[in-house]
């Protein structure tokens, strides 16, 4: 057997660490690794279900529908095996469905908040519980599909919705000083209509740029560095090409659900005025009556604690829980803590309330 | 050294000091790079910058689709709006059937649930019949042979029957309508419209 050299030549080092990073920087990881199965579709949203490894006697019995936003993919919710929040769930016994939103195009455009809670929501709800075989569901909304998941329930408090758990949501737009977004977007400097003139839905590449700028030493250099420094980490670096591939694939966002984000949230605050009206009817949260989980990520520089923290004080729910967590907006629930601080309290509480 | 020693000594990094500035000094760039985007003088120059590229974008915009769209006229070929009105044909065609999968979801729930009545039903009922068949037809004397044989008759399918009711009532009274003793039963034309 061939002896390595006792010193590496720097040439070869560097030439190794160099493939590494292109590889892990131009390919895709295998990511969504979780067994599952399509149950059900509608234009381009697709609902999936996990193949249970827990036997029926002993799964918790009310299901959990996972919604993420519209403007990524929802594969963040399991990223890759031993690190997927969808992985650990269904190993503790739960009945777990994933709606994928997919990528809207051209023809989407109109699709508004009222198409998403609306038509695409009740009906996947619909066949989760003639697929489950029980009338009651648990529904976790992460980011802005939190504010989908809140319309949803407040607008359809006894369609058997039971448990509401609602991640970093971007519910209360009132403080405006805290909201860097929320300033980008006025009125006085970003035409919303004319960009949505020109480009029918909200182009990735500017929702990854907003993203990416409100850290922009973090995300353009930092993040490239702490590659670099890990390479010869091989846990590391599949981490880091996991979460870069999810984080560079990006989709549109309809241009009618955008409108609506930065219209009547973002400059209006209809939300948490009582003012949003959802095909005609008003959103009203005290009519929310699910019992809440709200989870707030104290770093979140996308999504501020100030705006997921006042939902608690207006809905009808009676079990309402507001839990803290260190980390960002996407580090709760991918990070190194996930497994150990967010999911098992999500779970814990979960449990209790799935019976 | 031994090998533990070997192990758990830290080979002394040249680079480790290096790594340390460049993070001291990438930490206040990012500090002070985080306060400058959240500025109203930030989001006027982005604003601004946006502003240009669409008014720059726009005017090639409507002429490149009009070209487009008579090229494609010529050519004899769907436009992308003719595409567009097609998948909106096609959800609301998955729309109609994602309601009738729901009416089917329904109808075969409450066809579950008729079974599970006849099936309630002929349970109860079937402990009965066999019973009566299994009641003896004029009175053996007590103590004689065939008394001896026969194991009580009559107490299992009684209290078969109860259980049966029991399990019977709250489903039978949903469904058909209360009816008094003394009530003529009503005989409906098919044929002739009933409301």
């Amino acid at each position: 057997m061939a002896q390595a050299p006792a010193t590496m030549d720097p040439t070869a080092t560097i030439e190794e660490r160099l493939k590494t990073v292109t590889r892990v920087m131009t390919s895709k990881a295998p990511i969504a690794q979780t067994p599952k199965e399509l149950v059900w579709t509608l234009n381009k949203a697709k609902l999936y279900r996990y193949v249970p490894v827990v036997p029926e006697g002993e799964r918790h019995r009310v299901p959990l529908l996972l919604i993420f936003a519209l403007m990524n993919r929802p594969y963040i919710l399991d990223l890759r095996p031993g690190n997927s929040f969808v992985e650990y769930l269904v190993g503790q016994g739960y009945d777990v469905y994933l709606l994928d939103w997919g990528a809207p195009g051209p023809e989407d455009k109109h699709l508004k908040f009222d198409d998403y809670t609306l038509e695409y929501m009740p009906r996947a709800i619909r066949k989760i519980k003639v697929l489950s075989g029980v009338e009651e569901v648990s529904v976790l909304g992460w980011c802005i599909g939190a504010i989908l998941t809140t319309i949803y329930a407040a607008l359809r408090p006894d369609d058997g919705l039971r448990n509401l758990i609602l991640l970093t949501a971007p519910l209360d737009f009132s403080d405006k000083a805290h909201l860097t977004f929320g300033r980008w977007t006025d009125e006085k400097y970003f035409d919303v209509d004319k960009v949505l003139a020109l480009f029918g839905n909200m182009p990735p590449e500017m929702i990854d740029y907003g993203a990416k700028a409100l850290k922009p030493v973090e995300n353009y250099i930092g993040n490239y560095l702490k590659l670099w420094d890990n390479v010869d980490n091989p846990q590391v670096v599949e981490s880091w090409h996991a979460m870069n591939t999810w984080v560079r694939d990006n989709i549109p966002m309809a241009g009618g659900a955008f409108r609506q984000l930065i219209v009547d949230l973002y400059r209006n605050d209809r939300l948490m005025k009582g003012e949003l009206m959802i095909r005609g009817e008003r959103v009203d949260l005290s009519r929310l009556r699910a019992n809440l989980l709200t989870v707030i990520a104290e770093g979140d520089h996308i999504t501020p604690p100030c705006q997921s923290e006042s939902i608690v004080s207006k809905v009808g729910s009676q079990d309402k829980e507001v839990y803290r967590v260190r980390g960002g907006h996407i580090g709760i629930m991918t990070g190194n803590g996930a497994h150990k601080r967010t999911w098992p309290h999500i779970e814990q509480w979960l449990a209790a309330r799935s019976k | 050294m031994s090998e533990a020693e070997a192990g758990t000594t830290k080979q002394p990094d040249p680079m480790e000091k290096f790594r340390e500035l460049r993070d001291a000094y990438l930490d206040m760039w990012s500090k002070n790079l985080i306060d400058a985007v959240n500025t109203e003088g930030y989001a006027q120059a982005s604003g601004a910058a946006l502003d240009g590229l669409l008014t720059v974008a726009a005017p090639f915009k409507e002429p490149a689709e009009q070209a487009m769209l008579k090229t494609l006229q010529q050519l004899n070929m769907p436009s992308s709006a003719d595409f567009a009105n097609l998948a909106g044909r096609f959800t609301n065609v998955e729309m109609v059937l994602d309601n009738l999968d729901a009416k089917l979801d329904r109808i075969e729930k409450a066809f579950t649930d008729l079974l599970s009545v006849a099936r309630a039903r002929a349970e109860a009922s079937e402990p009965a019949k066999s019973a009566a068949e299994a009641a003896p037809v004029e009175p053996v004397a007590p103590g004689s042979a065939e008394a001896a044989e026969s194991p009580e008759p009559a107490a299992a399918p009684k209290s078969a029957r109860k259980t049966a009711q029991k399990k019977l009532t709250p489903l039978v009274n949903r469904r058909t309508p209360k009816r008094t003793a003394n009530a003529k039963p009503v005989r409906r034309n098919a044929r002739k419209g009933t409301r």
